[in-house]
């Protein structure tokens, strides 16, 4: 009881961690909200799922982050587990059902779970507590042993498949050894070695399609073909791969400043049959019933959000809790970039969808695990003597 | 710079997060430049494309007119009707299936996701029957509602399933290539093969023409349907309302008195000929689909700003369009405009445009006239008992076909032919008739024989306007009368015929045909009875006296070589007259040689002799005149117009004249039996080039054969009532290989003054 009262104390205090809880809850509510345009059932159960992710907030609030960072190998080993189980040929359609023709849920009859989501946060854990005290990343080298470690989930979601989420985690790997203190030049090495993948991955679609069928499954190749004729309005793919991205952004741009307001937008989106509306499209029936005020509420929210993980990451003194902040704070900032982008014509679709707003209980509880986790770790008062991690400034030369 | 932040900055993690947070508010501030892009930019062209979603602008159909003849009698007109459209689903027999699979996973949603394939078969199962009996329920009732026989109601289904997926696997070879080619790898047939085609979610009409009482019920039916929560199979039926084309073309049962026929034909009774769908030829027919070669206007026009807008005249793919005859040719006028009905989906008011109407076109045939004169030259067996028919469309004896070639027409023989009847007056046309129209009934089981006839004596050609024959001495008045105005001949004077041939030291060329068969010459001749006697040298001097280029310059003003736009999109025009030499002009003089015409074009000409020199197109439409009708003079020599009218008179009254008598078995008879009449005519023996067709011999080679061989025969007269002052007839009829003019077309020309009598225009 006494050291429980100092604790909730502590947990209660404001700290920069309540903003982004604060902006988890707008973003919560307006996803709510823009879930009850296209189906008012979607949003009733999101209601329920948003009040399960608040109890798994709290949760969240209790562990001490030692504690967490003990638990973070075995919590990935577990999600590792799981990842494999629901690629394993043989398991039963009933257990692991085929959804858009990937295999990325275990259905536990009372609800979905989707071990990728889970898979997010306990990347961020377990790689910030094997960084925490390390310097190897310091060398090109050193490097090699963070990928691999990322490869492994990356490549059991990339099996589902679920290119998405995999996408996820290199950025969210890169932006933690960043903050870390990576060499700067070797994570731009390493960009533009991705870059340049990609940019060849997509040239082979063109010139050698065969080639690019190593790298990028059939239905990929064409979703890259259907962006790029988007750009250049070559109306091909109009009723057919780009069918979603063009009605999305119809939907966007047709929003205006202000919006139409519930009943029209209402009225529009299920004139539209915008697939996905209520998950991956959510962000254009929010521009299309709220105008592009709605769209910059969105973006000023995630900025908020992302802003409070900064604040809470330079205020700490562990370097396992900052490195989780940088990680969550990265994690989502590249999810919802990647949505939004989808949703606006910048990128091609990946099956993405939008933090906290998107209809989706297991995305919804992993996130509000994250804003838990944050809270906690805010809370936490810095032990001292600590030393300053992630420190390898050279020595200022001494003045003559 | 380094230096400075390092100094506000100490702590490299915060330097950074720094870094970190500006590169998030940078990606943040692209998407929201895009974002502005979208909405602000772009906003309003994207809100216009977005909101297009909410209205839905179906076409209502308009009806198109009708074709009447010149008395009003109504050939062809719109025909409305209700018909029952079935939902493709019930038409395969997998919509029972479908609401039943529904059924069970509706009712039994946990066990469903847990059963296997053979599980969820079996559930499906128990609710089949019911879904089964509601079908089988809907095919009783419209069998009995639309009064059909159950077999014609599945044959009907059958073929729309065939025809469907004829469409389906069309379209799903024509994905599988395109995919295959933009993914470079193989695709599988069941990759494409699972996306439905438009067809495969419509309804088709299954049954048509139903009546009112009919159509009440099976709307009942389907409203309580609608209003069922439950599914009824009623739920995929539909009344839908057309217009279809229906062809009033009557079929004639024609009287014929047999007692005006020549001697060998003769009878004292008539007998009644069957006519099938007189005058087709000219009303035309449609087509059920647009092709690309139809060029017409597009269903959406597009604006130059980028934008679509519909366009109510234009043609959807599966509209009718006229492919000949008047249908073609009156299309834009028949047509008329589809309106359109836009309903909205954000409840504001629907929107109507009233679809415009086709106009009507007035024919200026009398389709009685058609049928009689259809009914007189019917190929049909004259000792035919069930079906007989007058035999003047068959090879006789008496005809006088020339007997050196080998396959000339044998008695008894079918003969293709056509006749022109023209209203000097007006230049309409009142009759049209091309020989054969139809195939006969006998062949319709032979394929290859079917084939061979079409080949041979190719039904669907409107003769009258679209073959070109040698005009032979039926030409010889138009010489006449433009020797005359040239003043190249005095009335009174003469020409020579002796010695039968137009060349002294060459008895064998440029024979009068008098010498040819009697050794004979008709010497001295005037215009008139040059004329009646016909005479071949005569009219070779008169020929090489206007010269090549005269005779083609005159021809042409007559009307050969030109089309006259008379309203037939199958109207030819010929090459006319083409000599250019001396003898090139004393071969076109008396019609052989390098010079053609058609029925029509002779039927006219002669209307212009008869008018004195007035040229007025022939036509076959009254109503609208969408162009003035030209009139051109062509200043002929009024002396040399009755001349030529006096010639005309003899050879057709005198008892010498080439058009006048018959010559037959048991004696001579006039060939015009009518009182009451004053006949002007000339018959032609054209000499006829052979008939070829293709065909391929037993190594598959494609070889000549030569079919027919022989003489044309013609006949053109003019007639006129005792009380005008000018002809008010003008009569063309050709016989092909039918030999003598005279005899072979001059008896047809007999039978349709007195159809022309019968019809009160004589």
């Amino acid at each position: 009881m006494t050291s429980t009262t100092p604790r909730l104390a502590r947990l209660l205090r404001i700290t920069a961690a309540w903003i982004a809880l604060c902006a988890a809850v707008g973003l919560t509510l307006i996803g709510i909200k823009a879930i009850g345009t296209i189906d008012p059932e979607y949003a009733a159960k999101q209601r329920v799922w948003c009040m399960a992710a608040l109890l798994a907030t709290v949760l969240c609030m209790m562990p001490r982050p030692r504690v967490v960072g003990l638990c973070s190998y075995g919590l990935l080993l577990i999600t590792l587990g799981l990842l494999a189980f629901v690629i394993l040929p043989g398991v039963p359609g009933s257990i692991v059902p085929r959804i858009n023709s990937a295999q990325s849920w275990i259905d536990l009859r009372v609800m979905r779970v989707q071990p990728s989501e889970l898979a997010k946060i306990a990347f961020v854990l377990a790689m910030a507590w094997y960084l925490r005290h390390r310097n190897s990343y310091r060398t090109l080298r050193g490097l090699l042993i963070p990928f691999g470690i990322m490869f492994v989930p990356v490549a059991l979601i990339l099996r589902q498949p679920d290119l998405g989420t995999s996408m996820l985690f290199p950025p969210t790997l890169l932006v933690m050894l960043i903050a870390a203190g990576a060499k700067l030049r070797h994570v731009g090495w390493l960009i533009a070695t991705a870059v340049a993948i990609i940019v060849v991955s997509v040239s082979a679609i063109y010139i050698a399609p065969r080639a690019a069928g190593m790298v990028l499954r059939p239905h990929q190749q064409m979703r890259f073909k259907a962006m790029i004729s988007q750009i250049t309005n070559d109306p091909r793919y109009d009723d057919t791969v780009n069918y979603q991205p063009r009605k999305a952004k119809q939907l966007v741009g047709s929003g205006q400043l202000w919006g139409y307001g519930a009943a029209k937008s209402a009225t529009l989106t299920r004139a539209h049959r915008l697939p996905e509306a209520h998950n991956d499209m959510i962000f254009a029936v929010i521009v299309n019933r709220w105008g592009l005020i709605g769209g910059l509420v969105i973006l000023a929210l995630y900025a908020a959000m992302v802003g409070s993980f900064a604040m809470i990451a330079a205020r700490s003194k562990d370097p396992f809790t900052r490195l989780v902040m940088v990680g969550f704070g990265g994690l989502l900032f590249t999810q919802a970039t990647i949505n939004i982008a989808v949703n606006i014509g910048l990128m091609p679709v990946t099956g993405i969808t939008l933090p906290f707003v998107s209809y989706g209980g297991s995305s919804l509880v992993t996130m509000f695990v994250m804003i838990g986790l944050s809270i906690n770790f805010a809370s936490q008062k810095a032990r001292s003597p600590t030393r300053p991690s992630f420190e390898f400034d050279p020595p200022e030369p001494a003045m003559a | 710079m380094r230096r400075t932040l390092r100094r506000l900055m100490p702590a490299m993690f915060h330097r950074r997060l720094l870094l970190l947070v500006m590169c998030a508010l940078t990606a943040t501030a692209v998407l929201a430049v895009q974002t502005v892009n979208l909405t602000i930019v772009q906003g309003d062209h994207l809100r216009t494309a977005a909101e297009s979603i909410l209205s839905d602008q179906r076409p209502t159909p308009t009806t198109r007119g009708s074709i009447r003849d010149r008395y009003g009698r109504i050939l062809v007109e719109d025909n409305p009707s209700y018909n029952i459209a079935v939902k493709y689903d019930l038409l395969t027999g997998t919509w029972a299936e479908q609401c039943a699979r529904r059924q069970a996973r509706k009712e039994h949603p946990i066990p469903w996701r847990q059963l296997d394939d053979v599980g969820r078969h079996q559930l499906v199962e128990r609710y089949l029957p019911t879904f089964e009996h509601q079908v089988n329920g809907l095919w009783r009732t419209l069998t009995k509602l639309a009064a059909t026989g159950a077999s014609d109601l599945e044959k009907r289904r059958t073929d729309i399933v065939r025809r469907v997926d004829a469409v389906a696997m069309s379209r799903w070879r024509r994905l599988l290539r395109q995919r295959g080619e933009e993914l470079a790898e193989p695709i599988e047939f069941r990759d494409v093969a699972h996306e439905r085609v438009r067809e495969q979610t419509e309804a088709h009409e299954l049954v048509e023409a139903i009546d009112d009482a009919a159509r009440f019920e099976i709307e009942r039916r389907i409203a309580a349907a609608r209003r069922s929560a439950e599914p009824d199979v009623w739920q995929t039926v539909r009344i839908v309302f057309t217009n279809r084309r229906k062809y009033r073309l009557p079929s004639f049962r024609v009287r014929l008195d047999r007692s005006t026929l020549p001697g060998p034909l003769r009878r004292d009774d008539s007998i009644e000929v069957s006519v099938q769908r007189a005058g087709w030829q000219i009303v035309g027919a449609m087509r059920d689909r647009i092709w690309k070669e139809d060029r017409v206007e597009p269903y959406r026009a597009q604006l130059p700003d980028g934008s679509t807008r519909v366009n109510p005249r234009g043609y959807l793919p599966d509209d009718s369009i006229g492919v000949r005859g008047i249908e073609r040719a009156m299309e834009s006028h028949l047509r008329g405009a589809r309106g359109s009905v836009t309903t909205y989906r954000d409840h504001r008011p629907d929107k109507a445009e009233p679809p415009i109407a086709g106009r009507d076109v007035d024919l200026a045939i009398d389709i009685q006239l058609q049928a009689r004169i259809a009914a007189i030259m019917s190929t049909a067996d004259p000792a035919d008992m069930d079906r007989p028919g007058p035999g003047l469309m068959r090879a006789q004896s008496w005809h006088r076909r020339p007997k050196d070639k080998p396959l000339i027409p044998r008695d008894g023989k079918p003969l293709c032919g056509a006749a022109v009847v023209l209203e000097v007056k007006s230049g309409h046309v009142l009759a049209a008739v091309s020989v054969p129209s139809q195939s006969p009934d006998e062949l319709a089981d032979d394929a290859d024989a079917l084939r061979r006839w079409r080949t041979i004596n190719r039904p669907y050609l409107n003769r009258a306007v679209a073959m070109r024959y040698p005009p032979g001495s039926t030409i010889k008045p138009l010489v006449l009368t433009a020797l005359y105005t040239e003043h190249r001949l005095a009335p009174h004077e003469t020409l020579s015929c002796a010695p039968g041939h137009r060349y002294p030291d060459k008895p064998d060329q440029y024979r009068c045909w008098y010498f040819k068969s009697y050794g004979l010459n008709h010497g001295q001749l005037d215009g008139p009875d040059a004329l009646k006697f016909s005479c071949n040298v005569w009219f070779f001097h008169a020929g090489q006296s206007l010269g090549a280029s005269g005779l083609r310059r005159w021809f042409e003003r007559f009307g050969l070589g030109r089309v006259s736009n008379s309203g037939l999109p199958e109207e030819i025009g010929t090459l006319g007259a083409m000599g250019i030499s001396h003898n090139d002009a004393a071969m076109m003089a008396i019609g052989q040689g390098p010079i053609e015409w058609t029925p029509l074009q002779a039927a006219a000409a002669y209307a212009t002799l008869a008018r004195g020199g007035i040229v007025i197109a022939p036509t076959f439409i009254k109503a609208p005149t969408t162009r003035p009708r030209q009139t051109i003079d062509l200043q002929l020599d009024p002396i040399g117009v009755e001349l030529a009218l006096e010639g005309l008179r003899r050879a057709a009254n005198d008892q010498q004249g080439t058009a006048s008598q018959l010559r037959l078995p048991g004696g001579h008879e006039r060939t015009f039996n009518i009182s009451g009449v004053e006949i002007f005519a000339k018959s032609g023996t054209a000499e006829a080039p052979d008939l070829h067709i293709e065909i391929r011999d037993e190594q598959g080679q494609k070889v000549k054969q030569t079919i027919r061989q022989g003489d044309h025969g013609w006949m053109i007269c003019l007639a006129k009532r005792p009380e005008s002052l000018r002809p008010d007839l003008a009569v063309a009829v050709i016989v092909e290989y039918g030999g003598s003019g005279g005899h072979a077309a001059g008896p047809i020309v007999n039978q349709i003054l007195h159809a022309l009598r019968s019809e009160g225009y004589l």
